[in-house]
């Protein structure tokens, strides 16, 4: 938000958290590349507020970070997504978007294939929420998953919203659930808070683990949790 | 400062490998074409893309590469940048370089296709592109297809997903990844840093 890294409690823009121990954005994106990051998660929350952007400190990163990106938060448009890759982004996470405007969603991964695609089911009391997490959808996790892999959709990212920014632990419930679906990779997010969390996600089969909080209040460090996985 | 030419045969975003490569002390140059450049110190073979579409695009100038590829200039062939060195591809129709003999064939139907993501290299063979670079290193990938060559003492280093493929092949003065060095991060970057040490010489 506003060119800084932030946390937030359960998506609440008033509990923002301003975190610079390690530097701006662009310094501590290179910290994590140099502990050894595989990916790095980006979340525009200006853009997914609808209240400004931080695109060009998301090009200054990807101008100085050699690792796979995935960016999310704001991205409406196929012309979105194109800008977004044109940087050298990888990936582009929506939320939004394939919800209200699904004909857009086809048109992107026909252009740019639907490796580029990560859909985001952030969800809160069963149902998904989008925009910002201001605006509640009728849909829940599963439904979204077959919807979406009936489109084509491989990746898909799961946030609880309610453990999100609270180091609780994650919902492996609703994460171990699609995880069983076979041929689509499931993207952990939100509550992570210890070492042990990571190895409950690995072990209900979770693809990947999005670590935010939790390093930012160094509970554990990066290199931690890369030596009880063997590096990816 | 060497300059080194990334062809762009249309094949995805070259900004990253643009990067990449400046950032390990390289002039770099985006074009379509070595023919019309007075100085070409290096060539890199981008991208992520179909064989077909490449092959085509790089039809008219694939003597040209041939040419200075004979005369010791250093190429590095990345990904799709790989898979074209050799002759062809199961992907589709189409020529690539020939400077290897064999084609290109799809992974396992037994494992998720793309292979996208991060993987370890088995070295088989030293190689100044591979200095300081530890067996088992972890690197990014993102295909569906790799070359088999048909002689095995180019292939540096091997790799397994479904199957055993060639990661890595080093001759001469021709080198290719199958993963992208510019997304492997301090790894990718020594990497290239060695490659940028065997253009500067």
């Amino acid at each position: 938000m506003n060119g800084r890294i932030v946390r937030l409690s359960r998506g609440d823009p008033n509990t923002a958290k301003i975190y610079a121990q390690f530097g701006g954005p662009i310094k501590t994106a290179q910290k994590w590349q140099e502990d050894g990051a595989k990916k790095l998660h980006i979340i525009d929350l200006d853009a997914a507020l609808g209240s400004g952007d931080n695109r060009s400190i998301i090009s200054e990163i990807a101008e100085n970070i050699t690792l796979p990106l995935q960016v999310g938060g704001g991205i409406r448009t196929v012309k979105d997504v194109e800008h977004l890759l044109s940087l050298g982004i990888d990936q582009v996470i929506l939320g939004a978007l394939p919800f209200n405007d699904p004909f857009a969603l086809n048109k992107i991964q026909k252009q740019f294939g639907s490796d580029v695609v990560i859909v985001a089911l952030d969800n809160k009391n069963g149902k998904i929420m989008i925009e910002g997490w201001k605006t509640k959808t009728m849909m829940s996790v599963r439904d979204s998953l077959n919807k979406f892999i009936e489109m084509g959709i491989k990746s898909f990212l799961i946030t609880s919203i309610i453990k999100d920014g609270t180091l609780s632990g994650p919902d492996l419930e609703t994460l171990g659930e699609a995880s069983r679906i076979p041929e689509t990779k499931i993207i952990a997010a939100g509550g992570i808070g210890q070492l042990d969390d990571l190895i409950e996600l690995n072990k209900i089969g979770v693809d990947s683990a999005v670590i935010g909080k939790a390093l930012y209040e160094e509970r554990f460090t990066l290199k931690e949790a890369l030596s009880q996985f063997g590096g990816t | 400062m060497p300059e080194l030419v990334i062809l762009d045969y249309g094949v995805g975003n070259l900004f990253s490998l643009k990067n990449s490569l400046e950032e390990v002390g390289l002039t770099v140059r985006i074009n379509e074409s070595i023919k019309q450049l007075n100085k070409v110190d290096a060539v890199v073979l981008p991208g992520v893309g179909h064989f077909t579409a490449a092959a085509r695009k790089l039809e008219s100038i694939s003597q040209s590469i041939t040419n200075i590829v004979a005369n010791g200039t250093p190429l590095l062939g990345i990904c799709l940048g790989l898979q074209l060195l050799f002759q062809e591809s199961d992907e589709g129709p189409g020529c690539g370089l020939g400077i290897f003999k064999g084609k290109n064939v799809r992974l396992s139907e037994s494992v998720k296709v793309p292979h996208m993501g991060w993987n370890n290299l088995k070295i088989l063979k030293q190689n100044e592109i591979l200095e300081d670079i530890d067996d088992d290193s972890f690197v990014y990938f993102v295909h569906s297809l790799y070359p088999v060559p048909i002689e095995k003492k180019i292939i540096a280093t091997e790799t397994e997903y479904g199957e055993t493929f060639a990661s890595m092949i080093a001759h001469k003065n021709v080198f290719g990844t199958q993963f992208h060095p510019e997304k492997s991060g301090p790894i990718g970057l020594k990497i290239l840093n060695n490659f940028a040490k065997i253009v500067k010489r």
